[in-house]
C-alpha cells in the first residue's frame, strides 16, 4: 500500500518522467547484475522526516553499501608532504547508507581513521579531516557525467565539503565547473555533522537536504553521486584526497529511465569489456606518448591527465567518451601558472616569462569552444576499445 | 604579467640589522588576528638559518625548464617559533623578567651568529619581504588560482574571497614569504603596504630604514635608481634567481669586507672575509662583477672623480630614493 505522502511525492514525477516511466515498464533492459551489486546504493523512502543524529535507529532501515575511495592522481599538487602519501596507498573504504522522505534525502558517511585531526586555529601544518559528497547539477536521460574531479565546463557539479574543525562541523556548499573552480553557494540550508568515535576508530558523517534546493533537483530515481575524503595525517586538502567514481542512489518506487540505466551501466554487461593485456599493448603504442600510467613516465609530467589508477575514479562510460570524443570532455588544467616558458626572454622592465602553452590540455576555436589537444580515437575498432577499457579500469 | 612592475634595491651594505623596517611592518599589519607569528619583513642573519628556519631547505619556485617544483610547509611550533610574550604584571609586583612560555625558535634566533671562527668569523644582514616575483611560485601553486599580480604595478597579492586556506601556495614559495593566518584560514603576505604606493608613499618598511637602505621605483623607469642599479651598473641582484621566480627585490651584495687575520693579528692581503663563493650562492654568479664595479666606482670617488652609482647609493636625500607617484582609480600614475 502506498502511504499518502509517498503517492504525493510520486504523483509530482508523473508528469514529467511519465515517458522515462513508460519506456521503462515496456522495455527490456535490465542492469547488469555487478552494476546494481557494486555501484549503487538502495535508498529506503521513509514516511517520518529522515534522521539528523548518527545514532537514529533509522539508519537500521537502510542499505549500507561500501564503496573504495582511491587517491586522486589525476593531476599532482605540490605539497611535497602530502605527495609521499600518494605512494603504496590502500583504498579507503567508504561506509554509505541513504535514506529519503518526501522531502529530504539524508546520507550516513563512515570510514576507519586511526587518528582524528582538527582544524586548529594555531598551527600551519593542521588540517582537518573532510569528507564530501558530490552531486551533478543536472543529470538523467541525455546527459552524460560531469568529470568526477569537481565538474568540467559543461557539467557543473555540487559538492557539500564537510571539514572538522574544534568547534565543531564547518560545511561548505560549492559549484564547480573544474579544478579549482569552486564557487560557495551560501544560500543553501544543507547540514552536515561529523563525529569521530574513539572505540572504533570510526568517523561518521551525517549529511541531509531538501531533495530540491534553489535550481538543483535530486528528485530522480537515479541520482549520481560521488564522494571525498581528506584525512589531515596525510596532509590532505584541495586536490590531494580520495575520491570515488561516480556511484549511484537509486530512490525505491522511483523508476529509471532505461536508456539513461543502460548508459550509466555502461562496461558492466558481459561483452562490454575485452582483454586487457591487448589494452596494455595499445595503451602504450597510443597513450604512454602524452599520458603517465603503471610506471610508464617517459611523457612529459603534467602534459596531460596521468592515467595512474584512472580506472578507479572515471566510470567506463567516462573513459570511453574521452578516448572516443574527448573534446567533448574536456577536464581544465590546474592553474596553467605552473609550467612557464623560458624561450621567450624577459623584457628589461616588464620582466616574466609567459606560460608555456605545450602544457595546455585544450585549445580554444573561434566560437570559445575548448578543443582537447588529445585526438579523437574514434576511428578505434570495437574490439580495440573494449581491450583498452579494460585494462584502464584495473591500470595502476 | 603585469604592465607595470614596482621593485624594492636593498643595499646590504648599508643595513645595520635595526630591525625597524621589522617593527615597522609589524605596527601596520602584523600585530594581530592570527597574524601575530608572521613576518612580512624580517632582517635575519646570513649565513644563517632565517625565517622560518631553514627555509632555504623548503623547496618550491620552479625547475630549469620553467616547472614549478613540489615543497613544503613551515610548521608554526618547529619552524616558525610560537610567538611568546612576558610576564611584565609580575614585574610589577617583584618577579624577574621572564618569558611565559619557554621559547623554542623564533624569528632573529641566530642573531649575528654568522660563520667562521674568531677572528675571521663574519655575517651580513638580510632583510627579506615578498619578492614580488615576475613568475611567483605562489601564484602557480593555488589551485583556485586566487593569487594575482596587479596590471599596474605588479603587487602579488592574495584574493581573500577566493583563498580557502590550502595552502599549497606556502609550498610553492621558495622564499617562504607567504603565510597561513590559522585564525582567519586563509594564506596572507606583504602586500608592499599598496594603500600607501597608490597614494605616492613608499612601503612602511623603506620609509622607516634607517640605513636609507631601501629604493623604490618602476623597473621601467629609466630615470630611475632602481632601474639604474639592477640594469645600467648590474650592481643590484635578485636572491637565489635559481628559484626560477624572476624576484623584484634586488639587493646590492655586500662587499666582501675587511680581510683575514693570519695567526699573529696581521691582515692577510687579498682576503675576502666572506667567502666570494657563498654570496654567490645567495646572489647567483652576478656577484663578482657587482662587487668589481662597486669597488671600482669607490675607487673613483676616493680619487676625487665624480660616480653616478656611489652618489646613487649613498642616498643624499631619503625622501629621492622613492619615485612613486600616487595612483588614480584606474590604477595610472597621476602627473603631479
Amino acid at each position: 500500500m502506498f502511504d499518502r505522502l509517498l503517492l504525493r511525492f510520486f504523483s509530482i514525477f508523473m508528469v514529467g518522467q511519465a515517458l522515462l516511466i513508460c519506456d521503462s515498464v515496456f522495455g527490456a533492459y535490465k542492469a547488469p547484475e555487478p552494476f546494481l551489486k557494486n555501484e549503487v546504493v538502495q535508498v529506503k523512502v521513509i514516511t517520518s522526516a529522515v534522521p539528523r543524529t548518527v545514532s537514529d535507529k533509522k539508519w537500521s532501515k537502510a542499505q549500507k553499501q561500501i564503496f573504495k575511495l582511491h587517491t586522486q592522481q589525476t593531476v599532482r599538487l605540490n605539497d611535497r608532504d602530502a605527495n609521499e602519501y600518494l605512494k603504496n596507498q590502500k583504498p579507503l573504504e567508504l561506509h554509505v547508507r541513504a535514506l529519503a522522505s518526501a522531502q529530504q534525502l539524508a546520507l550516513l558517511l563512515e570510514w576507519k581513521d586511526e587518528n582524528p585531526n582538527l582544524a586548529t586555529g594555531n598551527e600551519t601544518r593542521l588540517f582537518g579531516d573532510s569528507v564530501a559528497v558530490q552531486f551533478p547539477y543536472v543529470f538523467g536521460e541525455g546527459h552524460r557525467l560531469p568529470y568526477v574531479g569537481m565538474g568540467d565546463d559543461k557539467y557543473p557539479v555540487v559538492a557539500y565539503l564537510g571539514r572538522a574543525t574544534q568547534k565543531g562541523t564547518l560545511l561548505r556548499t560549492t559549484a564547480a565547473v573544474g579544478f579549482g573552480s569552486s564557487t560557495r553557494q551560501k544560500k543553501s540550508q544543507a547540514k552536515m555533522n561529523m563525529s569521530y568515535d574513539k572505540k572504533d576508530k570510526m568517523w561518521r558523517a551525517i549529511w541531509y537536504r531538501s531533495l530540491k534546493e534553489g535550481g538543483h533537483s535530486l528528485k530522480q530515481s537515479l541520482i549520481p553521486v560521488a564522494f571525498a575524503v581528506w584525512d589531515g595525517d596525510r596532509y590532505e586538502r584541495g586536490g590531494n584526497k580520495s575520491l570515488s567514481s561516480w556511484k549511484f542512489l537509486k530512490l525505491e518506487n522511483l523508476k529509471a529511465s532505461e536508456k539513461y540505466l543502460e548508459n550509466m551501466a555502461f562496461g558492466y554487461a558481459p561483452g562490454d569489456l575485452g582483454d586487457k593485456s591487448k589494452g596494455k599493448t595499445l595503451a602504450l603504442q597510443s597513450c604512454a606518448a602524452c599520458h603517465h600510467f603503471e610506471g610508464v613516465t617517459s611523457a612529459l609530467s603534467d602534459f596531460a591527465p596521468d592515467l595512474s589508477q584512472i580506472g578507479k575514479i572515471a566510470t567506463f562510460s567516462y573513459l570511453r567518451d574521452s578516448i572516443l570524443s574527448p573534446s567533448e570532455v574536456v577536464v581544465r588544467n590546474l592553474n596553467q601558472n605552473r609550467h612557464y616558458s623560458k624561450v621567450e626572454s624577459s623584457e628589461v622592465g616588464k620582466r616574466g616569462y609567459p606560460n608555456n602553452p605545450s602544457y595546455l590540455w585544450y585549445s580554444k576555436d573561434q566560437g570559445g569552444k575548448l578543443i582537447s589537444k588529445m585526438p579523437p580515437f574514434g576511428y578505434l575498432s570495437k574490439e580495440d576499445l573494449s581491450n583498452l577499457l579494460a585494462f584502464m579500469k584495473e591500470v595502476e | 604579467m603585469s604592465k607595470r612592475q614596482l621593485a624594492m634595491v636593498m643595499d646590504l651594505n648599508k643595513c645595520i640589522g635595526c630591525q625597524t623596517c621589522t617593527v615597522a611592518c609589524k605596527t601596520q599589519w602584523t600585530n594581530r588576528n592570527g597574524r601575530e607569528y608572521m613576518y612580512w619583513n624580517n632582517v635575519e642573519t646570513k649565513p644563517g638559518p632565517g625565517y622560518p628556519a631553514k627555509w632555504e631547505n623548503m623547496g618550491g619556485g620552479f625547475d630549469t625548464s620553467g616547472n614549478l617544483k613540489e615543497g613544503t610547509i613551515p610548521g608554526l611550533s618547529g619552524d616558525y617559533g610560537i610567538p611568546w610574550d612576558y610576564n611584565h604584571d609580575e614585574i610589577m609586583r617583584g618577579a624577574e623578567l621572564a618569558p611565559r612560555s619557554t621559547p623554542q625558535v623564533g624569528p632573529n634566533w641566530n642573531e649575528d651568529e654568522g660563520a667562521g671562527e674568531f677572528p675571521n668569523s663574519y655575517f651580513f644582514y638580510l632583510p627579506r619581504i615578498c619578492n614580488h616575483c615576475s613568475n611567483p611560485g605562489c601564484l602557480a601553486a593555488c589551485p583556485r588560482e586566487a593569487i594575482f599580480k596587479r596590471s599596474q604595478d605588479g603587487i602579488v597579492l592574495v584574493d581573500q574571497s577566493r583563498c580557502e586556506g590550502l595552502r599549497f601556495c606556502i609550498a610553492g614559495c621558495p622564499y617562504k614569504k607567504i603565510y597561513f593566518n590559522p585564525k582567519l584560514f586563509k594564506s596572507e603576505k606583504c602586500i608592499m603596504c599598496f594603500p600607501r604606493i597608490e597614494k605616492g608613499l613608499p612601503p612602511a618598511c623603506a620609509e622607516q630604514c634607517v640605513g636609507r637602505i631601501r629604493f623604490v621605483g618602476y623597473l621601467d623607469d629609466e630615470e630611475g635608481q632602481v632601474y639604474k642599479l639592477v640594469y645600467k651598473y648590474k650592481v643590484a641582484l635578485p636572491l637565489h634567481p635559481e628559484y626560477g621566480t624572476e624576484p623584484n627585490v634586488f639587493y646590492v651584495p655586500p662587499l666582501a669586507g675587511p680581510k683575514k687575520f693570519d695567526k699573529t693579528g696581521k691582515p692577510i692581503e687579498g682576503s675576502d672575509r666572506i667567502p666570494l663563493e657563498y654570496l654567490r650562492s645567495l646572489f647567483g654568479t652576478g656577484v663578482d662583477s657587482a662587487l668589481e664595479t662597486l669597488k671600482s666606482e669607490m675607487a673613483k670617488k676616493k680619487s676625487g672623480q665624480p660616480s653616478e652609482l656611489v652618489d646613487l647609493l649613498i642616498a643624499f636625500k631619503h625622501s629621492e630614493m622613492f619615485r612613486i607617484k600616487a595612483q588614480d582609480k584606474k590604477g595610472t600614475e597621476k602627473n603631479v
